[in-house]
């Protein structure tokens, strides 16, 4: 194991391993401990820049807070103005949150508070499901090191209409990793749509849980735009019961290095996950998305379409499995990576999996590199579209097929928008 | 308005098309017939520059200006449409974006400014009813998932919408059934006035009896050998290309 960059957090385990949580700390950072810091040998971090995140968080204490006042209201979409949990530096605070719109019978609580209530049972066996099937060591740091964490409770049948935001917010205080986590239980027949956000410098390294129960459907986006934040990681957990649905989305339009990873495991007979990605990078960002699909039912499907937009020296990755098991049969899973090259230096990874022990099934993986097409931007051109032009709209409707899967109305509009400016900007630029 | 001499046009350096000539005035229809791989959408893909074909040789000017060293944006600026024969498909654009997109790039041009979006709105939807095109078509991703005969009237709605001065339209008959061919054939008889031409580029002489050119060339092996007038599609119907070939041969 390499222990470059380890004393930055070996120094931070020190604190705050007490509470009602502490077994998860412990046993997070034991199995963190184990697996290090990522590195290439692991496969899911293949692509990853293991080297430069070990050299960041080596210098991590030397790094001076930006000290900036974060105004929430100015990450907040205008649909969760009302239904916002805000965590600090990793922290849950329920006092920068803004909930006047959070239906009543929803039930919010600090993770630790959650564990002594009525709730407990539900949670220590979920939380020691998810530390068994861990072992992604982000996911891991994020257990060890969470600050505040969070419970939300949705019971069976309640249809929430405001959707609600989780915002991750770095910066203020001398915090440079940053671990929100959320625990969410969406009862039989319940509907939720959630959205997460993170903004802000250093590390915001977020781990969301949804246990979906029968019938229950979550909506759930992934987003930032932060042009500080050094490293962003995300990592979405949920397990699906019969006849759930759950719909995902990252965006990340401006991350400087983003890694979303997903672990999904369908539960229940005609359960049903779908999920998606876009980035859009330049200069020297990266994207690196892991998806781990398993089908542990008959009759459930599953959709993954990811897809990347690369210019200047960027790097994407895309490392996904479907894994379906022997008792999975009547399955339909399909998965597909897309990135579009849009000058000489950028490079796009992609690893599609398929891991199928049933008999009845049907399922594809895919994976595609391409330039903007020549044809088709002569088609454009000779409709009297410059070539800058005719390549902005192609970008623009190489993305929209994701954006328009973006459920938060109001970060769909902007999207967008936004998408053909960025694209402007970089075609005239290259 | 649009002279051709000695054209020579080659591609991964093939040469095929070899001295071409060809002058076509306003108020004129000229069809271009010939078999397989004589040219033809060789001749429509060079005039309207597509970058994968290189002029090595001859001219084509267009008002008197050469169009070797204009894009084909600019060209499409100047009063030049190209109806392709196999249309593209573009996912993620609708129509309407597309089409006000290349509506505003050509009134930058002329130097108009720009048609709002419930301006262009309006406009489409009166062409899209003279093209008999569904309204749903407005909103659905450029050409995907059409069939043949609906990408084709989109071509016509294209022509009609951006209003050029020559139309060169390749193959736009293929794959139309009777009814998609009469709409194809309205749009472009519709378009025709004394200030602007159609070269027609096909294979069969059924689309001649909607659309009556004023003049019929046999393009083989990269020239136009014979030209005549209504006529000759119907003479080419009965015999055939071989007695040109075997004319060109000698």
């Amino acid at each position: 194991m390499t222990t470059a960059g380890l004393t930055f957090f070996q120094e931070l385990f020190l604190v705050n391993q007490t509470g009602e949580t502490g077994f998860l700390r412990e046993k997070s950072r034991e199995k963190f401990l184990s697996i290090g810091l990522p590195n290439k040998k692991n496969e899911a971090f293949q692509y990853f820049p293991a080297l430069r995140f070990a050299e960041y968080c080596e210098k991590g204490e030397k790094i001076i807070p930006s000290g900036t006042a974060k105004q929430t209201d100015s990450f907040l979409f205008s649909e969760t103005m009302q239904s916002c949990f805000v965590f600090l530096d990793g922290t849950f605070e329920e006092k920068l949150s803004c909930l006047e719109n959070l239906p009543e019978k929803i039930v919010a609580l600090p993770l630790d508070k959650a564990l002594k209530g009525s709730y407990a049972s539900f949670l220590r066996h979920r939380l020691t499901t998810l530390l068994e099937e861990e072992n992604d060591p982000l996911a891991l740091l994020n257990g060890a090191l969470f600050g505040e964490g969070l419970f939300i409770y949705v019971p069976p049948k309640l249809k929430v209409e405001t959707p609600l935001q989780f915002l991750f917010l770095n910066g203020d205080g001398p915090v440079f990793h940053s671990a929100p986590r959320i625990h969410i239980l969406v009862g039989g027949g319940a509907e939720i749509q959630i959205v997460s956000r993170s903004e802000g410098r250093g590390i915001s390294n977020a781990f969301i849980d949804v246990a979906v129960e029968e019938g229950a459907v979550v909506s759930h986006t992934d987003y930032s735009e932060s042009e500080e934040e050094d490293f962003g990681f995300t990592s979405f957990r949920a397990s699906l019961k019969k006849e759930s649905f759950l719909h995902s989305l990252a965006y990340h339009p401006a991350s400087r290095c983003r890694r979303v990873d997903y672990k999904i495991f369908l539960k229940g007979e005609r359960g049903h996950a779908e999920i998606f990605g876009l980035g859009s990078l330049s200069d020297t960002r990266h994207l690196h998305t892991s998806v781990h699909m398993e089908h542990a039912a008959p009759s459930c499907r599953s959709e993954q379409l990811f897809k990347s937009v690369l210019s200047g020296q960027s790097r994407a990755s895309f490392t996904g499995k479907i894994y379906v098991k022997r008792v999975a049969q009547k399955t339909e899973a399909y998965q597909l990576s897309r990135s579009l090259l849009l000058s000489e230096g950028p490079i796009s990874y992609t690893k599609p999996n398929l891991e199928i022990f049933a008999d009845d099934v049907k399922a594809s993986h895919g994976a595609t590199i391409s330039r903007p097409d020549l044809m088709q931007k002569f088609y454009l051109q000779s409709r009297g579209l410059s070539s800058t032009e005719a390549s902005s709209l192609l970008t623009r409707g190489f993305c929209a097929e994701i954006l328009e899967k973006i459920s938060l109305e109001s970060l769909k509009k902007k999207a967008l928008r936004e998408c053909s400016f960025v694209f402007d900007k970089r075609d005239e630029k290259e | 308005m649009l002279e051709i001499k000695n054209l020579v046009v080659s591609k991964e350096g093939k040469n095929l098309l070899q001295g071409l000539n060809l002058t076509v005035l306003p108020g004129e229809i000229h069809a271009i017939m010939g078999p397989n791989g004589a040219g033809k959408s060789t001749l429509a893909k060079a005039i309207s520059g597509d970058p994968s074909y290189q002029i090595t040789g001859g001219e084509v000017l267009w008002k008197g200006e050469s169009l070797s060293e204009l894009e084909p944006e600019e060209r499409a600026h100047r009063g030049l449409f190209m109806g392709f024969q196999y249309p593209l498909e573009i996912p993620g654009i609708t129509n309407i974006q597309f089409l006000s997109a290349a509506s505003n790039a050509k009134r930058k041009f002329l130097g108009l400014p720009p048609l709002t979006e419930e301006e262009f709105a309006g406009l489409l939807e009166e062409k899209m009813n003279l093209c008999q095109m569904k309204k749903e078509f407005i909103s659905r991703n450029l050409n995907e998932g059409f069939s043949g005969g609906e990408k084709k009237k989109n071509e016509i709605l294209q022509m009609t919408v951006l209003d050029p001065d020559l139309a060169v339209l390749d193959e736009t008959d293929s794959g139309l059934d009777i009814d998609a061919m009469k709409v194809v054939a309205q749009g472009v008889n519709r378009f025709l006035s004394e200030d602007k031409a159609v070269l027609l580029i096909t294979h069969y002489q059924r689309l001649l009896d909607y659309i009556e050119p004023d003049f019929v060339h046999v393009l083989i092996n990269g020239r136009i050998v014979h030209s005549g007038g209504k006529e000759l599609a119907l003479d080419l119907e009965t015999r055939g290309y071989d007695w040109l070939t075997t004319k060109v041969s000698v």
